[in-house]
């Protein structure tokens, strides 16, 4: 890589990286404005425990309803059921409007407390954008291109991975990154059906009042969503290439 | 060769059929160009993508080198045909060198056997490949991602190609300099190629033969100075337009109209011999040569005889330019409108004089197929 790639880069790397570093200020200065260091540095061992445990459910969320929001989004744009796609992507839509609390409650009366309920709920969350922008991406690809590749003697599935996949790249990542951000911002509701992280601290806060122990559990809630959004961002810039945006 | 025998495309839509294609037949000839011609809506794009499989036919035999349409298997029909998609179409994401080895790399070709053709056909198309291979398309301009999309059609070197309007998204510049490039890139592949244009301009520069369509019918299938003389129809007459006979001027070299035993002299010779052949033979005026024979000037009769004071013909000439044989009728009558002038000398390839050429002659050329037809 020569040198003034390596600047655009670190350029783009610092651009991107732009609103967490933002928000992680304007935390901080919160936290100093309202005297609430050392309540911070009390919970530290806290924080980092439960942070650890919220990553890990969100994922276990997530990472299932990324696999599963593809395959679906790949599904639905095929030809053969392009007439029952609108109606999926209808419901999907209706879905996505119920509140994430509905949801987690929705998924407790079916699983039972504990982690399998919230995990079923978070990756719920999180499939529905993945899908939507996967359908969207595959269906705008304009039919100009399809033709070329049919037209070359490309087999249905090659015109799928050469020509549509990489066409509705930006869209299916902007989907990861909605998706993502989604299952990080409603994994603290499952502290109230018993699934752990940083959720516990926020609700104890509230429940005893204690402005400080609520903002160390959200806090670290919204810097990990931005952390997690920004990976899927630089993960896309760097599957990227700077003169095509696919 | 390709064989179409009544092939027909009906397109149904709210119980009314239309024809896209209309019992349509005709043949096309192993490494010629045949321009598939019309109006917009006349089918002639519909045609074009049955060859290829991208329409399915309602009924018709296409024959491809003797070989069925049916007895392929169309990703393979596909890959032996080459593909100029109307736009040009080059995948974005893709660099220049993989959308140009898409039909290699599908074809299971090993990947120093794609990269030298991919190289090689970048050269065919005029475009340098050290500095184009890893380029993308949005930073080509538009006549470079043409030649790119021509590279791509040729790339496993099929023996047909089909384009779409290819030059449809070149600006009216380019786009001459790109089909004479092209036409001199057919002149040593000759391909077989069918190739759908809406320009009747372009398609009598391009074509070997024209196939003009109509709502799905064929009106005519002919060469171009066949369909330009004779129109089979008033709309092919009216497609063709009021000015078909200059078209015509386009099509037909210098060399088979131009008069052989024109008179001609050294510019060292005297006024006294000029006047002396001119008088022998006939003629009112004369081309003077210089020492190497290639035509300088010209001198009239009506001049001469006027009396000038010069004693040789180098000094009395007036300066002439001159058209080559290989040039077409329509660039010696522009020549003539320039110099207004009748006639013209004519040079051979190495710019001697050899013979000249009139607005008679010209006349005469256009008009022989009309007294052959009587």
């Amino acid at each position: 890589m020569s040198s003034s790639a390596l600047r655009s880069g670190l350029v783009k790397l610092l651009q991107e990286s732009l609103p967490l570093l933002l928000t992680a200020l304007v935390c901080w200065f919160i936290v100093v404005a309202t005297g609430n260091e050392e309540a911070f540095a009390d919970h530290w061992e806290d924080i980092t425990y439960l942070a650890r445990e919220h990553v890990v459910i969100t994922l276990q969320g997530f990472l299932p309803a990324a696999v599963a929001g593809l395959a679906l989004g790949v599904l639905l744009s095929r030809p053969r059921l392009r007439r029952v796609a609108e109606p999926v992507i209808q419901l999907l839509n209706i879905g996505n409007t119920i509140p994430s609390l509905a949801v987690i409650a929705l998924s407790m009366t079916v699983l039972g407390l504990g982690t399998p309920p919230v995990v079923l709920a978070l990756c719920l969350v999180a499939l529905l954008p993945i899908v939507r922008n996967t359908y969207v991406g595959l269906t705008t690809v304009p039919p100009d291109f399809l033709e070329a590749g049919a037209g070359m003697g490309m087999l249905p599935r090659q015109v799928l991975v050469q020509v549509e996949l990489p066409w509705a790249f930006p869209a299916i990542m902007a989907g990861l990154r909605t998706g993502i951000s989604l299952a990080v911002g409603t994994a603290p509701l499952a502290f109230l059906i018993g699934g752990g992280g940083l959720g516990q601290l926020i609700f104890s806060g509230i429940a005893v009042y204690e402005f400080g122990t609520i903002l160390s559990g959200a806090i670290p809630v919204i810097l990990l969503a931005l952390l997690a959004d920004l990976l899927i961002g630089l993960l896309a810039q760097l599957l990227t290439h700077p003169h095509t945006g696919t | 060769m390709i064989d179409i025998e009544n092939l027909s495309k009906v397109f149904s839509s709210n119980n009314r059929d239309t024809f896209a294609a209309d019992r349509v037949s005709m043949r096309i000839a192993a490494g010629e160009t045949c321009v598939l011609l019309g109006p917009s809506g006349c089918g002639k794009t519909t045609i074009l993508k049955m060859l290829n499989g991208l329409i399915p036919r309602t009924s018709g035999t296409i024959r491809i080198n003797g070989r069925d349409l049916d007895d392929f298997d169309i990703a393979e029909l596909r890959r032996s045909i080459g593909y100029v998609v109307q736009q040009i179409c080059l995948f974005p994401h893709m660099t220049i060198e993989q959308n140009v080895s898409i039909v290699p790399r599908l074809l299971k070709w090993d990947k120093a056997r794609t990269r030298r053709r991919a190289a090689e056909v970048l050269a065919t198309v005029g475009l340098e490949p050290g500095h184009f291979l890893h380029r993308y398309p949005a930073e080509l301009s538009g006549g470079q991602q043409q030649r790119v999309g021509v590279a791509r059609a040729i790339a496993a070197d099929p023996p047909v190609l089909i384009m779409d309007e290819p030059f449809g998204a070149v600006d009216p510049i380019n786009r001459e300099s790109i089909q004479d490039e092209f036409l001199a890139m057919q002149q040593r592949l000759r391909k077989t190629i069918v190739f759908v244009s809406h320009d009747i301009d372009e398609a009598v520069k391009m074509a070997d033969k024209i196939a003009l369509f109509r709502a799905g019918r064929l009106e005519q299938f002919a060469a171009p100075d066949e369909l330009l003389a004779h129109p089979a129809s008033d709309f092919v007459a009216d497609f063709v337009g009021k000015d078909r006979e200059l078209k015509r001027l386009a099509l037909i070299r210098v060399g088979s109209a131009r008069v052989a035993d024109a008179p001609a002299l050294s510019q060292d010779r005297t006024v006294e011999e000029a006047l002396a052949l001119m008088n022998a033979q006939g003629r009112e005026h004369l081309t003077v040569l210089d020492g190497a024979g290639r035509p300088v000037g010209y001198v009239t009769q009506a001049r001469l005889s006027a009396g000038v004071p010069a004693a040789t013909l180098e000094s009395a000439m007036t300066p002439a330019t001159s058209v080559s044989l290989d040039d077409n009728l329509r660039t010696a009558v522009s020549n003539m409108f320039r110099g207004d002038i009748g006639w013209l000398p004519c040079t051979d390839g190495e710019g001697r004089f050899d013979g000249e050429i009139s607005q008679a002659a010209i006349t005469h050329r256009l008009g022989q197929t009309y007294r052959e037809r009587r």
